[in-house]
């Protein structure tokens, strides 16, 4: 103890550093000093009275974070400076807001401030084994299944909601201007809704969970879907498929089904939800599965993929083997 | 346990994990301190965000720093108040203007009065916190919310040590006047 504290004034006291720690109970450590202290000198109570209210007086309500506002505010930030992702942009909420002042005082260099946004666009990421939900700059949200990568440029997000897809994903739009989801195969358009999006490869195929939904393909055949209507890409055609359950976008719970899917693209998908490499034969390439597994548990996966079909499988390291046979 | 220094070295390193742990340990104080310049709190949670993207990108070109919580409060701070500035926006402006102008015609009576129609004393508390000013109000947080030294706070604020203390004192000394009064206030009940 400081010999100092006899003398102190109630100001000095309350400011002490020792003296406060021990008011806050940052330091449970001091609690036997400063009672053992007092006990010695039973003259300064009173001033050690005031100069504790003085120091429980500096209080007033400060607000915390929740723990989902921690974890998703990290999310953004760990998107924006992984490597891979050089050209991440931080999806803040509302950059826009300011972005939209700052035009108005920068006349000048918009033209050289828009190439700048136009060339950096917010990019997501969801690599292989990975999921990820992120939401838009309008409260949109969007989940993004593993080897999926979604591009849009934010600045422009209030006028035009457009964002380039390759992968899977699933929106849940906010009402809005037109919402329009870009992929190499075709455009999606719609007005508020949820719909899945699976464009990778050769694949292209759209459900409608709810709202209405219009896609089109670069030869201009185009078809509006409502829900639980989904509709595929073969061949520059749209052909319909009903969608009778939640089967197609249970990816999100790390479930993935197939329905008469040909094993190739079973086997994509267990590529992308593992670091695995699958080689099976040619001659099941196309043979159909309908049937689903699991991301967390190889062994089990493949199981449930290549029982049903008669076909055996050997893991060895990060190379799995696909056998036919019968 | 990971020093500042060595966790700061690995940083500029450029060890992702660090920015990860800093993150971790910082964020909530960064937070609190950030919601003391507004009330917005989307805002305050951009700016901490940018803060870290910032931070990651400019690591090789950073200087060294042992005080890890420092540093980032004071650039948070920065980036908070430009910001504000920058917003510009007409409206709040308006508002503050008329709160501001309403307050100095308010004699520092009349907001006692308000305080005394408080119902606890932990609101008239924080209702009194209002006579302070703001730059008060921001030293007495650092001292007594985050417990840092008045010589840091001087550094931090880039004022120097002597009106820290000076600001800390008529500040205290503000609340005491305001305790004694409550108390009388409390005792006559």
């Amino acid at each position: 103890m400081k010999p100092e504290y006899l003398t102190y004034d109630i100001e000095e006291l309350a400011q002490d550093a020792d003296f406060i720690r021990w008011v806050k109970q940052s330091d449970t450590s001091l609690v036997s000093t400063w009672d053992t202290w007092l006990q010695a000198h039973p003259e300064q109570a009173e001033k050690v009275d005031a100069a504790k209210a003085l120091v429980k007086a500096v209080e007033w309500p400060v607000p915390s974070l929740s723990k989902e506002q921690r974890t998703s505010m990290w999310d953004n930030i760990a998107a924006a400076t992984t490597e891979e992702a050089p050209v991440v942009q931080l999806p803040a909420r509302r950059r826009w807001l300011w972005s939209a002042a700052a035009a108005a005082v920068l006349v000048l260099s918009v033209a050289g401030w828009w190439w700048m946004l136009q060339s950096e666009p917010t990019a997501l990421f969801a690599d292989r084994t990975e999921q990820g939900e992120f939401a838009l700059p309008d409260g949109s949200v969007v989940s993004l299944n593993a080897v999926t990568e979604i591009r849009y440029a934010a600045h422009n997000w209030n006028k035009e909601r457009r964002l380039r897809l390759e992968g899977e994903a699933f929106f849940q739009v906010e009402k809005g201007v037109p919402f329009i989801v870009e992929t190499p195969y075709g455009t999606v358009e719609v007005l508020g809704t949820s719909f899945n999006v699976e464009a990778r490869a050769d694949v292209f195929r759209v459900n409608c969970y709810t709202g209405k939904v219009r896609v089109s393909l670069p030869n201009g055949e185009s078809e509006t879907i409502t829900p639980k209507q989904g509709v595929e890409a073969v061949d520059g055609q749209l052909l319909a498929r009903t969608v009778e359950n939640e089967n197609d976008i249970a990816w999100q719970q790390s479930i993935h089904h197939f329905t008469d899917q040909p094993l190739r693209e079973v086997f994509a998908e267990l590529e992308r939800q593992y670091l695995v490499q699958v080689s099976f034969p040619e001659t099941i390439r196309n043979q159909s599965y309908t049937g689903s597994f699991k991301s967390g548990e190889l062994e089990t996966a493949l199981q449930s993929i290549c029982w049903p079909l008669k076909l055996s499988f050997t893991i060895n390291q990060n190379q799995v083997q696909i056998r036919a046979d019968q | 346990m990971t020093t500042d220094q060595s966790l700061w070295d690995q940083l500029r390193a450029g060890q992702q994990q660090a920015l990860a742990t800093i993150y971790e340990q910082e964020v909530d104080a960064l937070f609190r301190y950030g919601c003391q310049f507004t009330a917005d709190q989307g805002l305050v949670q951009d700016c901490i965000q940018d803060l870290f993207i910032e931070l990651w990108k400019n690591r090789a070109t950073i200087g060294t720093t042992t005080a890890i919580r420092q540093y980032l409060l004071v650039a948070l701070r920065r980036k908070i108040v430009r910001q504000l500035q920058q917003r510009n926006n007409r409206q709040e402006r308006a508002e503050r203007v008329q709160a501001e102008s309403t307050n100095q015609e308010q004699a520092i009576d009349e907001r006692i009065v308000q305080a005394e129609e408080a119902a606890t004393q932990q609101e008239q508390i924080s209702r009194a916190l209002q006579l302070l000013s703001d730059r008060q109000r921001e030293v007495l947080y650092l001292k007594y919310f985050e417990e840092i030294d008045y010589k840091q706070i001087a550094e931090m604020l880039g004022i120097n040590y002597q009106s820290v203390r000076n600001t800390a004192s008529a500040g205290l000394k503000a609340l005491r006047k305001l305790l004694a009064w409550l108390l009388i206030f409390f005792v006559n009940l």
